[in-house]
C-alpha cells in the first residue's frame, strides 16, 4: 500500500527566498561556471535520511520521534505535499490527509461554504460532501451555527469540522500528524472511534503521535525516527519501549552544577535489572504481577548512611515509590562495588509504559550521592481481561485511564428513605 | 522530449480532474471578496466604470484622444474592461500561491489550481461587468452586429495568455518575492503599451508591427473593432497574439509543473 525506499530530504539551511538581486549579482560576479558552493552556515541540512518503509494495506503504522527528527517531513512526502530528493515514494489508493486540520479554512465564509471548499481540497467531489453533509454537521456538532462565518466559531468547533470532513473521506489510506492532541478528551475519543471504524473497513493509517500510549494502541507497527534516519521500525510495542529508554537518557539532568558541589557522583550505577516474580529478566510485565529491580553500584568512596530512593513513573509523572528515607532501610555504610535490590510486590498499573527513577541521597538527607536519574523502562501489557475490563468502550478509553488500579465493586442500593 | 510532453500530458489531466476545486476555489475569492462589502458586487461594475469616466474627461474631452469616430466612453470601456480582467488576473493570481502558503504548505492538489482560480475569479467579474456594458452600448444607440460571434475567440485567446501569464510569474514569485513588487510597476507601464487609451491606429507604422506583438494589444484592438465599430478583427493580429499566446502556455505549464514539487519547501 504504501513504499518507501531509501528516501532523503534536504532542505536548503538558508531559507527559502532568494531576492532576485542575490541571483544577479551571484551570476556577474562568476559569469561563466557553476554557481557559488555554499558558503558556511548554508549547508544543506537532510531532514530524511535513507527511511525505508513499508506498509501493507489495512496495518496501522506510528512515527514517533523527537521534535525536528523528520516525522513530519515524512507525512509530507507520503501526502505527495513535498517531493523526496532521493529515494522512491508510492502510496496506493485515495489519501486523506489530516496533516492540518480545515486547511483552507476562510474565516470570512459560513461553515457550511467550508465544509464544501475543505471537502474540494481534499478531493472530494461536491455530490460526495452534499450527500454526506449530516453526517459530517453531526459528528462536528455544529448544526446550529452552519450558517454562521466561521470567524464566529470557538477554535474547538472549528477543529471538529476540520476533522469531521476530513475524516467523511472514504479514504484507503489515512495520514495524521498529532491530529488528536488537539480537542477536548471526548472528541479525542469520538476521533479514535471513528479512526477504528476506518480501520475496520479496511484503511491504512500512518500516525505521527507524540502521545505514545495513542501510538501504542493504536498501531501494529512503529517507526523511530532520529535526526532524519531510521532508529528502529518494528512492533510497536518494542520500538516505544526502546523510544522511550533514549528519550530519558537522554534528558537533562536536574541541577548539575550545584550538584558538583556536593558530590553527586559519588556512587555510579553499572547495571540494571528488571526481575518478574518468577526470577527472569524482562522489560514486560502483566497486572498485579512482582517487579524486582536490581541495581549494580560502585562507590567512590566510603559512604555512610546513604539513602537510595527508587521511583517509578509513568506518562503523567511519578506513581509509587520505594525511599530509605521513609522506611528507614538505610545501610550503615558502603564500600567498592555492590548490588542492591528492591522488590515491588504485584504492581497495580494499568497497561502503558513506564520507567524507573532511581537517586542516592547522603547521610544528611538532602544533598545528593548519585542524582535522580532513569535506570530502566518496562511496560505492562495491554491484556483488558487481566484487569475484568470486558466493556466495549474499554479500548478507546485507554490513553486516558489513571496508571494505578485499585479493586473496586459497584453497587446500586434502593433509596431506602423518601427524601421528603 | 516524448516523455517530458507526457508527463505534462498527465499533469493537465490531473488539473482536469481538480476542475472542481479549481471553481470552488473561484467561488471563494469572489465570495469573500464581496462579504461584507455594501456594494457587493456592484463593485464588479463599478471599478470599470469609474475608470472609464476618469478616462473620458481626461482623454477624450481634454486631450481629444482620436477614438476612431466612437464616443468615446465606450471607446474606453471596450478595452477596459478586457484590461482589467487581465490586470487582476495578474495582480490575484501571481501571489495566489504565497498567500495560500498554508494550503501549499499542508495540502497535496495540483498548485496551478491556485493562480488559474484566481483568474477564473476575474473572469467572473469580467462577465458582470461585460453586462452593464451591454447596457452602456444600449444607451448610446450602439446595436448589436454578427461580430459579435468573435467574442468568444478573442476571450479564449485572451484566457490562454493570460493563463499563461499569470501561471509563469505565480511560480517565479514564490522563489523570488521580488515579481510582486515589479508587478503593479509592470502592469501600468503595459497598459501604456497597449491601446487601451488611444486607438492601434494612432501607433506610427513603423512601430505597429512592435504593437502587435503584444498580444493584448492585438486582442483589445480586437474587442474594440468587434463590440464598437461592428468590424472584424485583424486576423494576422488575431493569429499572431493566438500563436504567442499558446507557446507561452505551454512553456509556463511546464516550468509551472517542473517548479511546484518544491513549493511546499520553500514557500
Amino acid at each position: 500500500m504504501i513504499a518507501v525506499e531509501q528516501v532523503w530530504k534536504r532542505y536548503r539551511r538558508r531559507g527559502s527566498y532568494r531576492t532576485l538581486r542575490e541571483v544577479v549579482t551571484e551570476r556577474l560576479s562568476r559569469p561563466f561556471g557553476r554557481p557559488d558552493p555554499p558558503r558556511r552556515g548554508e549547508e544543506d541540512f537532510w531532514a530524511l535520511r535513507d527511511v525505508s518503509l513499508e506498509v501493507t494495506r489495512g496495518e496501522a503504522v506510528g512515527i514517533v520521534g523527537p521534535n525536528g527528527s523528520g516525522k513530519t517531513t515524512l507525512l509530507k512526502l507520503l501526502a505527495g505535499i513535498s517531493l523526496p530528493t532521493r529515494g522512491r515514494i508510492a502510496v496506493r489508493g485515495r489519501i486523506a490527509s489530516l496533516i492540518e486540520l480545515g486547511a483552507g479554512f476562510h474565516p470570512e465564509l459560513t461553515g457550511r461554504e467550508n465544509v464544501f471548499l475543505n471537502g474540494a481540497i481534499l478531493g472530494l467531489p461536491r455530490a460526495e460532501i452534499r450527500r454526506r453533509l449530516d453526517e459530517i454537521v453531526a459528528f462536528a456538532e455544529v448544526g446550529p451555527f452552519l450558517d454562521l462565518p466561521l470567524k464566529r466559531y470557538s477554535s474547538g468547533m472549528v477543529v471538529r469540522l476540520g476533522f469531521a470532513v476530513a475524516a467523511s473521506a472514504d479514504a484507503q489510506v489515512l495520514l495524521m500528524d498529532e491530529v488528536l492532541s488537539v480537542g477536548d478528551a471526548r472528541f479525542q475519543q469520538r476521533c479514535l472511534g471513528r479512526m477504528r471504524e476506518l480501520r475496520q473497513k479496511g484503511a491504512t493509517v500512518v500516525l505521527v503521535s507524540h502521545s505514545l500510549p495513542t501510538v501504542g494502541l493504536f498501531c501494529e507497527r512503529a517507526l523511530w525516527l532520529q535526526r532524519g534516519g531510521v532508529a528502529a521500525c518494528g512492533p510497536a510495542g518494542e520500538v516505544i519501549g526502546a523510544y522511550q529508554r533514549e528519550a530519558l537518557w537522554t534528558e537533562r539532568r536536574p541541577d548539575e552544577k550545584s550538584g558538583r558541589a556536593q558530590g553527586g557522583d559519588l556512587l555510579v550505577v553499572e547495571g540494571v535489572r528488571l526481575l518478574n516474580g518468577a526470577g527472569e529478566e524482562t522489560q514486560q510485565f502483566l497486572y498485579r504481577e512482582d517487579l524486582q529491580v536490581r541495581l549494580a553500584y560502585t562507590c567512590r568512596e566510603r559512604l555512610m548512611r546513604p539513602a537510595f530512593t527508587l521511583t517509578v513513573r509513568g506518562g503523567e509523572g511519578r506513581i509509587f515509590q520505594a525511599s530509605m528515607l521513609l522506611d528507614g532501610s538505610r545501610p550503615d555504610c558502603l564500600e567498592g562495588p555492590g548490588e542492591v535490590e528492591c522488590a515491588f510486590r504485584g504492581i497495580p498499573l494499568a497497561p502503558g509504559s513506564y520507567h524507573v527513577v532511581a537517586s542516592v541521597r547522603a547521610a544528611d538527607g538532602v544533598g545528593y550521592l548519585m542524582f535522580p536519574q532513569v535506570v530502566g523502562y518496562f511496560t505492562v501489557a495491554a491484556d483488558l481481561l487481566n484487569y475484568g475490563w470486558t466493556a466495549e468502550t474499554a479500548p478507546a478509553c485507554l490513553p486516558e485511564v489513571a496508571p494505578v488500579i485499585v479493586s473496586h465493586e459497584w453497587r446500586f442500593h434502593a433509596r431506602s428513605r423518601a427524601s421528603i | 522530449m516524448h516523455g517530458a510532453m507526457r508527463e505534462l500530458a498527465q499533469r493537465f489531466a490531473d488539473l482536469v480532474a481538480h476542475r472542481e476545486l479549481l471553481w470552488t476555489l473561484a467561488l471563494r475569492e469572489i465570495q469573500v471578496r464581496y462579504r461584507q462589502a455594501i456594494l457587493g458586487v456592484a463593485w464588479a461594475i463599478l471599478q470599470p466604470v469609474a475608470l472609464m469616466t476618469v478616462f473620458t474627461i481626461f482623454f477624450g474631452w481634454f486631450l481629444r484622444v482620436p477614438s476612431e469616430g466612437a464616443p468615446y466612453p465606450i471607446f474606453a470601456y471596450s478595452a477596459l474592461l478586457p484590461w482589467l480582467f487581465f490586470a487582476a488576473s495578474l495582480s490575484g493570481g501571481v501571489s495566489s500561491l504565497t498567500s495560500n502558503a498554508a494550503l501549499v504548505g499542508k495540502v497535496a492538489f495540483p498548485r496551478a489550481v491556485l493562480p488559474l482560480a484566481a483568474m477564473l475569479a476575474a473572469a467572473l467579474d469580467f462577465l458582470v461587468g461585460a453586462a452593464a456594458f451591454a447596457v452602456l452600448l444600449a444607451v448610446y444607440g450602439v446595436g448589436p452586429t454578427r461580430q459579435l460571434l468573435y467574442l468568444p475567440l478573442l476571450f479564449l485567446i485572451q484566457v490562454l495568455f493570460t493563463a499563461g501569464l499569470v501561471l509563469f510569474l505565480a511560480a517565479l514569485n514564490v522563489a523570488y518575492r521580488d515579481v510582486r513588487h515589479v508587478l503593479p510597476l509592470l502592469t501600468q507601464l503595459w497598459m501604456f503599451a497597449t491601446p487601451v487609451i488611444y486607438p492601434l491606429s494612432v501607433v506610427p507604422e513603423p512601430y505597429r508591427f512592435w504593437a502587435w506583438l503584444n498580444p493584448m494589444g492585438g486582442l483589445i484592438d480586437g474587442y474594440r473593432r468587434v463590440v464598437v465599430h461592428g468590424t472584424p478583427p485583424d486576423p494576422a493580429a488575431l493569429g499572431l497574439a493566438a500563436c504567442i499566446s499558446l507557446a507561452l502556455l505551454l512553456g509556463a505549464f511546464r516550468y509551472f509543473t517542473r517548479a511546484e514539487g518544491e513549493f511546499a519547501d520553500i514557500i
